[in-house]
């Protein structure tokens, strides 16, 4: 476990991080800090995902709130998955404010042979949408609203509602 | 009646409930959901819905709403609860 003054190191088993940074993601240095920890490690393909805020509907950033502990299992269950391909994810996301042109969000794959990282960059970044405990917030007129329409209910949502 | 069910459903965590076998679990809301954290004297999550659902601050929540006891999500109500137990509603995600 490493902590430095800029970032929470959430998670580190082998090779694998899970950071979180408040506000907006240094992309040059982490992608940078990412290579330089592997590049004697012998992975063929080194594939990142960097996650950019867009300029649309008026926003002027987005604001994140996470939770942790459930985001840690997560993690590791996708980190032992990588692992049994010999591959290594790398993932930083930010909490509170990131501003228009910033990024919220990488992740990374290694692998020895680009087709795993390839494949395993895209189901990560599909499961990590629809399963990771974010919630997402537009920044607009001073307000944060939380962006419910473009949020996924996780798997087994709705059990207290029905229930006598 | 929600108050009612409120009232004698909400307990304060102490040893004193401990020592007399009352089981005690806390309930935290997560994200967007703007309500503090509730302490319940409740056997499973059965008995969690219904009292949720006499809470109108919920009524937009329950039916999108994740359940998690101890950081695990969950698909059942059935589960039995146990004292110190932690029970968290996680609404629609959006990461990235």
């Amino acid at each position: 476990m490493e902590i430095k003054s800029h970032y929470f190191l959430l998670f580190a088993e082998a090779d694998a991080v899970l950071n979180l940074y408040d506000g907006a993601l240094d992309v040059p240095i982490i992608l940078k800090d990412w290579y330089e920890e592997e590049a004697t490690s012998n992975y063929g393909a080194y594939i990142p995902f960097v996650g950019t805020v867009r300029s649309e509907d008026g926003i002027d950033g987005l604001s994140f709130d996470i939770y942790e502990p459930i985001l840690e299992s997560w993690f590791k269950a996708w980190q032992e998955k990588a692992k049994s391909k010999g591959a290594v994810i790398k993932m930083a996301h930010s909490r509170g404010n990131v501003m228009l042109h910033e990024s919220s969000y990488i992740a990374s794959v290694f692998s020895p042979k680009r087709r795993v990282a390839l494949e395993f960059i895209e189901e990560f970044v599909e499961d990590f949408k629809a399963s990771a405990p974010i919630w997402k917030y537009d920044l607009k007129d001073g307000k944060r609203i939380y962006a419910l329409e473009r949020s996924t209910a996780l798997a087994g949502s709705g059990i207290l509602s029905g229930a006598k | 009646m929600s108050k009612i069910i409120h009232d004698l459903t909400y307990l304060r965590y102490n040893s004193t409930n401990n020592k007399e076998g009352i089981l005690m679990v806390r309930v935290e809301f997560l994200g967007p959901i703007q309500k503090e954290a509730l302490e319940l004297n409740i056997n499973n999550l059965n008995e969690l819905a219904t009292v949720l659902q006499e809470d109108t601050e919920l009524t937009q929540w329950l039916n999108n709403c994740a359940v998690a006891v101890n950081d695990t999500l969950v698909s059942s109500l059935e589960a039995p609860l146990k004292d110190g137990d932690k029970i968290s509603l996680l609404p629609p995600v959006c990461g990235g």
